[in-house]
């Protein structure tokens, strides 16, 4: 059984006052097993973004089912939607979002500290991985302190310190130069070699190329 | 450059951040208006119409300092946020080439768009809440106050040099922080957490040394007349105290609290630990303006229900009879006994027709003050020696045996040098007292005796000489009461009795007895006759300590007014500010619950401490406060523990309220950026 699979995924946005619809998913049927490294690519307004909120719960399809590890979160309740994606997934965003209240350490903690983990617990966690991505250094600095390349590891930091089922990556190069990019990418790849599950969605072709498999999204549908 | 570039950019710059601008403008509008109405009322002519006008314009006149030392604190605080979030824009505007000078030129035409708004709506609002109080006052006092519409330059002038003081100094500070910071720094500082101040926990320990030292004046002042003096310096204190603690003591407290790692790593302290660390300063500040208007506001209530209610107690004490009469001289030979006897008999006859009950007094006295020593020695013509308590003075009150005898219904009898002695104040009466060479034995302690209730209501002890002969004491004292600048001794005769409680017959007797004493004793400046009716003076006391208690409601409400708008504005800016920062929480997995718990966490503390420290302000001004209230003759302690006790509890109530709304508010604020 695939770890992640969507099935018939459609979504229909209206206007204002209902009179036009526009259809940004239409079909979209794939599947993510466990390790994999997938990336989805597609031009703006292809509707990528549109479906990584709905694999994100952020957006709710119009038809079709998602199920992640054999459960089906398309009809999650809202309540509950928060707490799913904490326990089951990580996120990296284009614009990081860190928290500029927080130190980068405070920043990786917190999924931790919402899903009430011990401190000792984080604190065993969190060494080998803010190693493993170059940021032992600067855990006790904040996010105006450091450089964009710096801000987006520790958002991975954050993203994998919960052990998701799977990192939804969303365009993680797009706010990063050249050099960053690549140092980031290379992280992803080991990060998957260590058997991290990883969507990426993205527009940049050298991006996708460190994926293992890449999914073109156009005009709504997937093409494998 | 054109000249109307900066004036423009100024403008723009307002306009633009409304959100910010609107609530600092409105505390603006708030300080200038509360300040402008305590100027104003300190010149009232209504406030003459009230008893003790004197001591409140005293009060009034503290209250004035008090707002001003408040507003330069407040208002400097509230602004060093705002210009925290204009920076960038600053910056933005010297990397595009604008010289530090024009930025201070912006600067200065927006301080001066904000002057001059604040100064007219703010008067314009103190204008119309003062003329409101004043209309109420009127109604409640009655017709007897003559009404003028009047403004008050010299208010306008004092609250006009005040602000335009605190705007300069703002806008000094304003342009410092500016010319020290790159323009890099500039574009940054609006992310930016605030660093703590460098000598932090001085700071911290001068505020408490500050605090505690207010607190030691209120809890060590003996006399009341220093009280009211002193009141100032030491509210002054506490508010200087208050920011300083409240400031550094929430530093402190954000480091320790992120220190404890168990404490800190919890869902429901993470959050809002981080984002009150986050503002630290400013809202130690926040808080302690909060406190502050709380403390005032509960040091007033307190303070005058315990006055309007114990009116009432205190009107008893002092017109224990209905009909009083008191006759006053300072010559010996004005109220001789040929007159005083004629007095009595003429008295006596009216009495009979309206004397409802034979409980009134009819005495002749001997009445002089003096300093009283520890071995019984009282000194009565010490005009150069200090005083340093009340309780030192001791006024002597001379009746004669026969008087007393007649009075009580007994049949005592006293050897010359003996006495009786009847204290007002709780105290030791010794057993010799040598009178400025009039020596007396104590042969008996009373319990009781019909006075003037005058003597009762006194806030120094007064002790009744019941003598055989009073010639003995007109012999001994006159030689030291010729020799004084100022007659030492007075001679008063006093009668009273009751009657029917209504208003009309008591004018009316009162009226008549006048008439009858005026005839007995005749006309002439050296002798005084009073005749007062409890009913009338009732009357009157209530209708004008009405309208104190009424003062006092007023003003607490505009203070109420005040520190809810500043925590309600508190709330909502950081709510904006937080907004964003709820909503990458919440894709990060936190979810409505979280949301609710961590905000009710930090809401909690933001309201809690400032009330913990309001109560506790007002507890150490108990003593200070009742002391005052001496003053105004309330002496019932009892009661003031009460009146505090309850605006305290009615206040939390109201709190409450506050709370739960300003929660609400802020919650709807930061959850409505919904995924």
């Amino acid at each position: 059984m695939s770890l992640l699979e969507a099935k018939g995924i459609k979504k229909v946005y209206r206007t204002r006052f209902g009179a036009n619809t526009v259809e940004a998913l239409k079909n979209v049927n794939f599947s993510v097993e466990e390790g994999e490294y997938v990336a989805i690519m597609g031009e703006s307004g292809s509707g990528k973004t549109t479906l990584l909120n709905i694999l994100a719960a952020i957006d709710k399809p119009t038809a079709g089912t998602i199920t992640l590890g054999g459960i089906d979160f398309s009809g999650i309740k809202d309540s509950a939607v928060s707490a799913f994606r904490r326990d089951n997934l990580g996120f990296v965003f284009q614009d990081f979002n860190l928290l500029d209240t927080f130190t980068l350490e405070d920043n990786i903690y917190l999924p931790l500290v919402l899903s009430g983990t011990d401190y000792k617990v984080m604190r065993k966690r969190l060494e080998p991985i803010a190693k493993d991505l170059g940021i032992f250094d600067l855990l006790k600095k904040y996010p105006y302190e450091v450089s964009g390349g710096q801000k987006q590891r520790a958002a991975v930091a954050r993203a994998i310190i919960t052990n998701p089922h799977i990192i939804l990556a969303d365009e993680p190069t797009g706010a990063l130069d050249s050099k960053s990019s690549d140092e980031l990418l290379r992280q992803f790849s080991s990060i998957n070699e260590k058997g991290q599950t990883i969507l990426m969605v993205t527009h940049s072709v050298r991006a996708a190329s460190h994926a293992k498999r890449v999914l073109f999204i156009k005009d709504g549908e997937v093409f494998h | 450059m054109n000249t109307v570039f900066y004036p423009k950019l100024a403008s723009e710059g307002i306009k633009k951040n409304k959100k910010t601008y609107f609530p600092y403008i409105l505390t603006c509008v708030l300080s200038v208006a509360m300040f402008y109405i305590m100027a104003y009322l300190c010149d009232a002519k209504i406030i003459d119409e009230i008893p003790k006008a004197e001591s409140l314009k005293t009060l009034l006149g503290l209250g004035v300092w008090v707002i001003a030392v408040f507003s330069v604190i407040f208002l400097f605080y509230t602004n060093s946020f705002l210009i925290k979030n204009r920076k960038k824009e600053f910056g933005l505007y010297n990397i595009l080439g604008m010289d530090k000078k024009g930025i201070g030129k912006i600067l200065l035409f927006e301080s001066g768009f904000l002057f001059a708004i604040s100064f007219v709506s703010g008067t314009v609002v103190g204008i119309a809440f003062s003329k409101l109080f004043e209309l109420s006052l009127i109604k409640l006092i009655g017709e007897n106050a003559k009404f003028t519409f009047s403004l008050s330059l010299s208010a306008i002038i004092k609250t006009f040099v005040l602000f335009l003081g605190i705007f300069l100094l703002i806008l000094l500070n304003s342009i410092r922080q500016i010319r020290s910071s790159s323009a890099l720094n500039l574009t940054k500082s609006a992310n930016l957490g605030e660093k703590p101040p460098k000598a932090n926990i001085l700071l911290g320990i001068l505020g408490f040394v500050i605090l505690g030292g207010a607190y030691y004046i209120a809890v060590s002042i003996e006399s009341p007349i220093e009280a009211a003096i002193w009141f100032l310096v030491a509210v002054i204190m506490v508010i200087i105290g208050s920011y300083l603690v409240f400031i550094s003591g929430s530093v402190m407290l954000c480091r320790l609290l992120s220190k404890n790692k168990r404490y800190y790593y919890k869902k429901n302290h993470f959050v809002s630990v981080s984002s009150m660390t986050f503002r630290m300063r400013r809202n130690g500040a926040g808080l302690a303006s909060i406190c502050i208007l709380l403390t005032m506001v509960l040091v007033m209530l307190s303070s005058t229900g315990c006055l309007f209610i114990g009116s009432e107690d205190s009107l008893n004490n002092r017109y224990p009879r209905d009909i009083m009469f008191n006759a006053s001289t300072s010559y010996r030979n004005v109220l001789s006994e040929e007159k005083t006897g004629k007095l009595r008999s003429d008295f006596d006859t009216a009495a009979k027709k309206y004397n409802t009950k034979n409980n009134g007094w009819d005495y002749f006295e001997i009445y002089v003050s003096g300093l009283l020593k520890d071995n019984g020695k009282i000194i009565i013509d010490s005009e150069n020696e200090t005083v340093y308590s009340f309780k030192d003075i001791v006024t002597l009150h001379f009746i004669s045996l026969k008087d007393y005898n007649k009075m009580m219904g007994k049949n005592e009898k006293l050897k010359s040098g003996e006495a009786l002695i009847f204290a007002t104040h709780k105290g030791k009466i010794q057993k010799h007292y040598d009178i400025s060479g009039l020596k007396i034995k104590t042969v008996k302690k009373l319990k009781k005796l019909k006075i003037n209730g005058s003597s009762n209501v006194a806030v120094n002890p007064n002790l009744f000489v019941i003598v055989n002969n009073l010639s003995d004491v007109t012999n001994a004292l006159a030689v030291k009461d010729e020799n004084a600048e100022d007659p030492l001794i007075s001679y008063n005769y006093e009668y009273a009795f009751d009657t029917v409680k209504d208003l009309k017959t008591q004018e009316k007797i009162t009226k008549e007895l006048a008439e009858t004493a005026r005839k007995a004793v005749g006309y002439g400046n050296n002798v005084r006759l009073t005749v007062t009716s409890a009913e009338q003076e009732k009357n009157d006391f209530y209708g004008t300590f009405g309208g104190f208690f009424f003062l006092a409601v007023m003003l607490s409400i505009m203070f109420l007014v005040a520190a809810v708008i500043i925590i309600y504005y508190k709330q909502i800016t950081e709510g904006f500010e937080d907004a964003d920062r709820f909503l990458i929480m919440q894709k990060i997995g936190m979810t409505k619950k979280d949301i609710k718990r961590s905000v009710n966490s930090q809401m909690l503390t933001v309201f809690f401490l400032p009330i913990v420290f309001a109560v506790m302000h007002t507890a150490f001004a108990f003593p200070l406060i009742k002391k005052i209230l001496i003053l105004f003759g309330i002496t019932n302690t009892a009661l003031l523990v009460f009146t505090t006790l309850a605006t305290a509890l009615i206040f939390s109530l109201f709190y409450a309220v506050v709370y739960k709304i300003t929660s609400n508010a802020y919650l709807k604020i930061v959850s409505g950026k919904n995924s």
